[in-house]
Parts: structure tokens; C-alpha cells; sequence
């Protein structure tokens, strides 16, 4: 018999009597303005959020915060920043040099300041993680409440990879001090479009 | 080996560095109170979890084989394991037929990110063994392994260890010239000396945090990244699992992640939460799914509810008990209260002394995320352990004498009479520094009178 | 009302004060009180320790005693938590301090302590028989044994940094984990003595046992009072 097989019939002389599944709700009544909420918890996770009114504006804020970045890479297309295509195809080690890497979140999450991201719209499954400073678009609308929200809006999605980034990268396995930039992104800056 | 009371006595030398201990992992308690409170429905959750990990267990086997299939679907490999040893052999197996590129010392770089299944599997040394380079990636775990120790906490690995013993530990391995003491410049020193190991590494190791046997993916959750560094660099990722992970549907992993990192480390989630569903281009992606005594703890019913189990570490950090003897003392993988709930399963035997190393106080099963009764369990093991004879002959004599006192009106107050004689082996009666109870406390004043005899004058009318 | 009084074996022995305000807190609320003289243990310390076969005896013996009142009251949160899991009984045993607000309905006292107490919450009572909530749940904050204490003129309940942190006596642990147990009875008392206590209070003797026996190593003049002693002071 495989391990598979033995496993298997292990577990089913195990496992107890069919336990009922309970129905999920969705908690997000009488919440607070998610946008506010939203705003509130990505500057407390370290995100950096500016309130922006369209990506022109967006670009020029972030040529402002990183006026010396050398390597910008964009998977959102038509940025007057970062506006190349060949490091799609490229081996993702190449990317460990990347200053800055600007890319569109699909959804915000308000209870804890998370934006959802998928290989579809990152180019890369690296780019978020690679580089030194992360930059996210992100639009008012596609801000829901919390997870239960979040999965229920992105159930649909097509994906290989999916990521919620919930702000800059960070440790306190030294005495439970927190400590921003331990592997990922030191920064992570937030354009939020109405 | 110490036992748990052994290790305990020898932590509690360093009072000063007890109290250290205990407060540190006290704040991380606190941490988790002020994110718990603002969720309204807290408690609501911890209920909705906890059914729907017994609804997993009870329908497993189906949601194994459907989780199978969706992976293989998706083009990933699914392997499976009976215990340890053959989760090592596979992983090895992997690694060697995979074609990789050897390093200047000729072996093949991994990387890991923390993975307590691993732990529980001694799969590093196995490995290094085979001409494997394996590097643990959470900062924590890597400054252990560099000092060659095992976790101390499933959540924070070296939570047992002060900044001044990380700055050494990478002053002795990493070459950095003096003793570095900020926990920023430390942080900045693992930053470049574990980019150098990602961008070298053939290989990635992860855990699984959940498997959804709906559609075939696993969440792994990470604060500092390393899994997402590791896994989208390497030609394969490799993730181990548990067979207790899988959750039905995908819509559930919004219930258990409101509640992990809360209870965790009182974030409202983990910064890298990833969700990882089929291999990038080119890349191999391969599942192991891990029995190693589950299918074993599934099959008894006082304890099958340890495998709900989501590993935050909250009933540690709470763990009045684990605060203060800390986690090295339960010498096993997983301490604290639910590593000695998981442990007598793994190892009756060497793990007899765990769930004797609590108060039964409870504050774990009113932490715990999907509310698993850890004290009751605690409370179970005890008996099953006294009746498969893993307690001392000594013990279980002076308890059959105590019943005989305490089931006998007639001699107990007789033996009352006698000096207290009925308590009189009571620990803390016994004044000399021998007993564990007279080193550290004053015993009590015995008064003149029992109870029952003032009743007798005072209240009785012959 | 008819009330039976169990009273734990090591109160009996070494605490027999604790047993006479017990009695006279609640003739004095108007209960006629039953002490049953065949009682002794409810078994807990052999259960806890893994031997809950052998306190098969202990609990049989309670049943005899007790099985034929309404209402069985007790000045500690650990044994009642242990008979009413183990045992089976055709009336109900309660906690002191529950039975007080529960059933009698208690809302005034004229008892008088003019002291600081410190309220230790012992984790049976607490945990258990939840006579208080508990810090770890997300729930609304009570208390039965503050409630009555309250009603203490001229008693005065501290703050505490840990309001209901684990003492370390936890049965056969207080010696099996000896280096432990002290230390968290040290941590608690240090607590209590930060925050200016003159007395420490609870509902468990045991606790207050383990508490005392630091106090009194010491040296320190602080004292523990059982509720029961402050409840029924003059």
C-alpha cells in the first residue's frame, strides 16, 4: 500500500462524525468609513498613504519622495516613471537592484490596510518583495471593510500567485522590537485614487 | 534530558532574566488584548473558527483528496508522508532529481522559511547531511541556527535570546567586527547576509499556515517576506504541511486570518500573506503532506481538537507557567501549553512530564483562536498517562493512601486529631528545606481545633 | 432556606476560621445551615494529579453526604468547580460568593473593613464557574466577589498590573514545580504589594495558602483574609 493509501485510511478511521459547517457573515455593518478606516490602519502597519486626485499627480509625489532612484520599474502601463516592458521576461534575480517597483492593487482592505495583488497584475511574482521601495496605486472604490469582504471580491479572480501586502516588510524577532526592511520592501507608499 | 521542572529550576536561577522573559512575552499578550477588543465580533469568530476546523477534521479524508486533485490541476506535485523520516526522504528526493546547480562547497543552496513541521522532523540535519545547504530565512530561526539551538516559540524563535546575544551570535558567524547592539543595525546586517542566500539559493522551503481544498492553493503567512523572497526566486518551492491544515473552502481563510496574526502579535494581519495557487514559468512546486501522528490524534476523541490547532502562539505568550520557565524547558518542537497537548501523542514516554507542567489555570483555552480546550486536555493527558504507568511508583503509592484517608470520614478525623495527621505529608506541612514547598514559603499555622470539632462544640446540642 | 456547608479538608484542618464565617455569614443572611460531620475531601488533588480513578471513593462519599440538599455552598471556586464536574448530584453546589449574589440575592451588607484589599481571583472560580470575567475574553467586565466587596463600608479594592494572573499553587505543581510555582506566587504578591494591599482576598485558601507562605517568608506584615472573613467581619 503507498503512504497515500495508508494515510488516507488513516484518517478516515479517525475522523469523528460529520460536524456541521457553520454559515460565515459578512460583519461589515455599522463599520466605520472604510476609506478613513483604511487610512488609519496602513499608517499604522508603516505604510506611507497620500490622498492623490489621478496618477499624474501620483507621479509626481513619488519623483518628489525618491528624487534619486536609478532603477524604476512599473507593471502599470503608460507611467511617466519607471515605463519599460523587458524586465517582464527577464530572470527575477535581476530585479534585486530595483530602487523602486510601482504597480496597481486590485483592493483595499479597511480593518487592516491591506491591499490584495496577483502575478496577472504584478508582471512578476518577485516585484513587490525584491525591491528596495514599493509604490501601489490603489483606487477609494475597491476599498472593502474586512477579509470576509475581501475574499468574497476576489473569489472570482484568476491567479497563481496571490498576495495581501499589508505594508512595508518587518521583524521584531530581536526582543519584540519592531524593525521596518527586514527581507521586502523598506517602504511601501500608497496613491490612493478617489 | 531535564525534565520540564528540571529545566525550570535551572531557567529560574537568573531571576532577573525571568522577569526579562516574562514581561516580554507578557507584552506580546497585550498586544493581542488591544487588537481582539476592537474586533465586536471577537468571540463570534473564535466560535465560527473553531466549527469549522471540526468540520474540516471530520470530513479530512475527503478534503485531502480533493485538495490533491485541484493542486495537481493547478501543476503541482503532491507528495505524501507517514511520518518524519519519509517527509526527509521526499524532500531530499525532490531536491536531487530536480537538476540544480551546486555551490563552490558542492552543495545544492536552500532556503527556508519557518516551518515548525520541519522542526518537528529534524529535516535540516538531514539534509546538511546530502549535500544540502539549508538556511533558515525568519531572522528569528536563523539566529538560532547559527547558535545551533531549537525554537523557543513557534511565533518568535529567538524570543528567549537579548539583543546584546544576537550581536555576538553575528559577530562569532557573520564576521561583523564588533558587537553590534541596536536591533535596526542587526536587522540591516540579516537584511544583506540573507539577500545574498536567497539570490544564491536553487531551492525554497516553505510551511503551509492553510491548504483550501476548494481550489487547490496554501496561504503561508509571513511578517519580514522570506517565504515570498525565497519561493518566487528559486527554481523550486518546495512547501511542507500538515495534514490538519486543510480548510474547506477559500472564503474560510477570512475567518482564521482576522484571527491569527491578532492572536499572534496583535497586528490586524501579517504583512505578507500570500497566496500560493500554481508554479510561475518554469518553476517546480511541490506539496508535502505530513501525518507524523495526527491520523493517530484524530483517532482519540479527548484530543483530537489539538489539531485545530493554527499556531499563533497566544496560549504561550498568556502561559503564566511557559512565561516563566520558557520554552527550551518543555523540550519538545512545540512548547508551551498546546505543545503539551501535541507532545505525549508524538512521544508518551519522553513527554510525560508536559502536561504536568501547568496550573490548569486556564487563560491558554481562553486565548486560543479556535478555542481548543487546552487545559481540559491537559487534564486528560494526566490520567492517561498515570494509566498507561508513565508517573513515578512513589506518586501513585502516596495516592492510594490519600484516597484511603479522604474516602474514610472516620479516619480522617481521627488522623485530624493526630496532629493533622490526615495532611500531615501534605507538602506544606513538612518544615525542612527538603520539601520543595518550605525553600521558597512559610507553611501554614496549624490551629488547635479542626472545623468539624468547633462545629461539634458549638453547633451540636449532646 | 436550607443550605448544606462543605467545607475542603485542608480548610477544615488548618483554616477552620474561614469554615466558622462561611457558617455565620450565612445564618446571618437567614440560612439554616447543614454541616454534614461525614464529609472530607471532594477529590480534586488526586484527579488533578492523574489519578481521577482513585477519587472515585472521595466523590461517592460526597454524593452520600450530599445528595439530598437543594442548595450545597462552598468557600472555595476549585472544589465546587471539581464536584460539579465529577459528581452528579440531585441539587446544585455552589461557590460562596456566587450562592451569595445568585441565589440570595445579597445587595447590602453592614460590614464594615477599612482596609486596601487586594482581590486575588482564583482560576477555578474565575475560569471555571466564571463568577468574574476573565481578561482574556472579549466580553462585558463583572464581578460577583467585587460586587460584594463593594459592599464593605470603608474597604477599599486596589488595582492590580495582573488582574487575574495564575498564583502557582495549582495542587501537587506547588512542590512537583516547585522553582515555578514560588516565582509566580513571588510575581503575584509583588503585584499586590506594589499596589499597597494590606490584605490579600480571594475565595480559594489554597491560593491565599500558597500566598501567605511568601507573604510570611517575607516578612512582610500583609495579610490574606479569606472573603468569607471580610464579608462576615463586624
Amino acid at each position: 500500500m503507498s503512504s497515500r493509501e495508508e494515510i488516507l485510511g488513516n484518517v478516515r478511521a479517525s475522523q469523528p462524525e460529520i460536524a456541521e459547517l457553520p454559515e460565515l457573515e459578512y460583519f461589515n455593518q455599522n463599520s466605520e468609513n472604510p476609506v478613513e478606516k483604511f487610512l488609519e490602519m496602513a499608517t499604522l502597519a508603516g505604510s506611507q498613504v497620500y490622498e492623490i486626485n489621478d496618477v499624474d499627480s501620483g507621479i509626481e509625489q513619488l519623483k518628489k519622495v525618491f528624487p534619486e532612484a536609478k532603477k524604476v520599474i512599473s507593471s502599470t502601463t503608460g507611467l511617466s516613471f519607471g515605463d519599460s516592458t523587458e524586465w517582464l521576461n527577464s530572470d527575477p534575480h535581476t530585479l534585486a537592484d530595483v530602487d523602486l517597483f510601482i504597480t496597481s492593487a486590485l483592493l483595499g482592505v479597511a480593518e487592516n490596510g491591506a491591499i490584495w495583488l496577483t502575478d496577472k497584475v504584478l508582471g512578476q511574482r518577485i516585484a513587490p518583495t525584491v525591491n528596495e521601495h514599493l509604490a501601489v496605486f490603489l483606487s477609494k472604490e475597491t476599498i472593502v471593510v474586512n477579509m470576509h469582504e475581501a475574499y468574497d471580491k476576489t473569489a472570482e479572480m484568476d491567479y497563481g500567485y496571490g498576495l495581501f501586502l499589508g505594508g512595508p516588510s518587518k521583524t521584531a524577532d530581536i526582543e519584540q522590537i519592531l524593525v521596518l526592511g527586514a527581507h521586502g520592501a523598506r517602504s511601501m507608499h500608497i496613491l490612493l485614487l478617489p | 534530558m531535564m525534565t520540564h521542572s528540571q529545566a525550570a529550576d535551572v531557567f529560574n536561577k537568573d531571576e532577573p532574566r525571568v522577569d526579562w522573559h516574562n514581561a516580554t512575552l507578557w507584552n506580546v499578550r497585550k498586544k493581542r488584548d488591544k487588537a481582539a477588543v476592537q474586533i465586536p465580533e471577537w468571540e463570534k469568530l473564535r466560535a465560527i473558527a473553531s466549527q469549522i476546523k471540526a468540520h474540516s477534521l471530520s470530513n479530512l479524508s475527503s478534503y485531502l483528496e480533493n485538495f490533491e486533485k485541484k493542486a495537481s490541476e493547478n501543476g503541482v506535485t503532491v507528495h505524501w508522508a507517514k511520518n518524519g523520516e519519509e517527509h526527509n526522504r521526499i524532500v531530499l528526493e525532490i531536491i536531487q532529481k530536480a537538476g540544480l546547480n551546486k555551490n563552490s562547497q558542492g552543495k545544492i543552496p536552500m532556503v527556508k522559511s519557518k516551518s515548525m513541521l520541519t522542526e518537528e522532523c529534524h529535516l535540516n540535519s538531514h539534509l546538511e547531511n546530502n549535500y544540502v545547504d539549508v538556511i533558515d530565512t525568519d531572522l528569528g530561526e536563523r539566529i538560532i541556527q547559527l547558535r545551533k539551538e531549537p525554537p523557543s516559540h513557534i511565533v518568535a524563535p529567538a524570543i528567549h535570546l537579548m539583543k546584546e546575544e544576537v550581536g555576538e551570535t553575528f559577530h562569532e558567524h557573520l564576521g561583523v567586527p564588533n558587537i553590534e547592539t541596536i536591533p535596526e543595525k542587526l536587522v540591516e546586517i540579516a537584511r544583506h547576509h540573507l539577500r545574498e542566500k536567497f539570490l544564491a539559493a536553487e531551492v525554497a522551503l516553505t510551511g503551509v499556515n492553510f491548504a483550501v481544498a476548494e481550489t487547490g492553493e496554501f496561504v503561508v503567512c509571513t511578517n519580514e517576506g522570506n517565504a515570498d523572497m525565497g519561493a518566487n526566486l528559486a527554481k523550486v518551492h518546495i512547501a511542507s504541511m500538515g495534514l490538519e491544515k486543510i480548510i474547506p473552502k477559500r472564503k474560510h481563510l477570512g475567518v482564521f486570518l482576522r484571527l491569527l496574526a491578532r492572536s499572534a502579535t496583535g497586528q490586524p494581519l501579517t504583512i505578507y500573506t500570500s497566496h500560493f495557487k500554481k508554479p510561475r514559468q518554469g518553476q517546480q512546486m511541490h506539496i508535502v503532506i505530513v501525518d507524523n501522528g495526527r491520523s493517530r490524534q484524530l483517532g482519540r476523541p479527548d484530543f483530537r481538537n489539538s489539531l485545530k490547532c493554527i499556531r499563533c502562539g497566544a496560549c504561550m505568550n498568556t502561559c503564566p507557567v511557559y512565561r516563566r520557565s520558557g520554552g527550551h524547558s518543555y523540550h519538545s518542537t512545540v512548547g508551551g501549553p498546546i505543545g503539551s497537548i501535541l507532545a505525549p501523542n508524538l512521544d508518551m514516554k519522553k513527554n510525560a512530564d508536559l502536561p504536568f507542567a501547568s496550573t490548569l489555570c486556564g487563560s491558554c483555552s481562553n486565548v486560543c483562536p479556535v478555542k481548543i480546550d487546552i487545559h481540559d486536555q491537559l487534564y486528560k493527558w494526566r490520567q492517561e498517562l498515570v494509566k498507561s504507568g508513565y508517573t513515578p511508583k512513589v506518586k501513585s503509592l502516596s495516592m492510594q493512601m490519600m484516597r484511603f484517608t479522604l474516602s474514610h470520614p472516620g479516619v480522617f478525623n481521627f488522623a485530624g486529631k493526630m496532629g493533622k495527621g490526615v495532611l500531615k505529608n501534605a507538602p506544606f506541612l513538612i518544615n525542612n528545606f527538603l520539601n520543595p514547598w518550605y525553600k521558597q514559603r512559610e507553611m501554614p499555622e496549624v490551629p488547635q481545633d479542626s472545623f468539624t470539632e468547633w462545629y461539634i462544640k458549638n453547633r451540636t446540642k449532646e | 432556606m436550607r443550605v448544606a456547608l462543605f467545607i475542603p479538608c485542608y480548610v477544615n484542618q488548618f483554616y477552620p476560621q474561614v469554615a466558622v464565617a462561611s457558617l455565620e455569614l450565612l445564618e446571618k443572611l437567614g440560612c439554616e445551615v447543614v454541616y454534614p460531620l461525614e464529609q472530607t475531601c471532594c477529590g480534586q488533588p488526586m484527579a488533578n494529579s492523574g489519578y481521577q480513578h482513585l477519587s472515585k471513593d472521595c466523590e461517592t462519599l460526597f454524593q452520600e453526604n450530599f445528595d439530598q440538599y437543594e442548595y450545597i455552598v462552598c468557600p472555595s471556586g476549585s472544589c465546587t468547580l471539581h464536584i460539579k464536574d465529577h459528581v452528579e448530584l440531585k441539587g446544585k453546589i455552589m461557590e460562596l460568593s456566587e450562592f451569595l449574589v445568585d441565589v440570595l440575592k445579597v445587595e447590602k451588607l453592614n460590614v464594615s473593613f477599612p482596609h486596601k484589599v487586594g482581590l486575588h481571583q482564583s482560576c477555578h472560580g474565575q475560569r471555571g464557574l466564571k463568577i468574574s470575567s476573565m481578561s482574556e475574553l472579549m466580553s462585558p467586565s463583572f464581578s460577583k466577589p467585587e460586587h460584594l466587596l463593594n459592599m464593605v463600608s470603608g474597604l477599599s479594592l486596589i488595582e492590580l498590573e495582573k488582574k487575574d494572573e495564575c498564583c502557582g499553587f495549582g495542587g501537587t505543581f506547588c512542590v512537583s514545580e516547585e522553582a515555578i510555582s514560588a516565582k509566580m506566587g513571588k510575581d503575584r504578591v509583588k503585584d499586590h504589594l506594589d499596589h499597597e494591599a494590606e490584605f490579600i482576598t480571594g475565595n480559594d485558601m489554597s491560593c491565599l495558602m500558597h500566598l501567605e507562605g511568601i507573604l510570611r517568608r517575607k516578612g512582610s506584615s500583609v495579610k490574606v483574609k479569606h472573603i468569607a472573613e471580610i464579608l462576615n467581619a463586624s
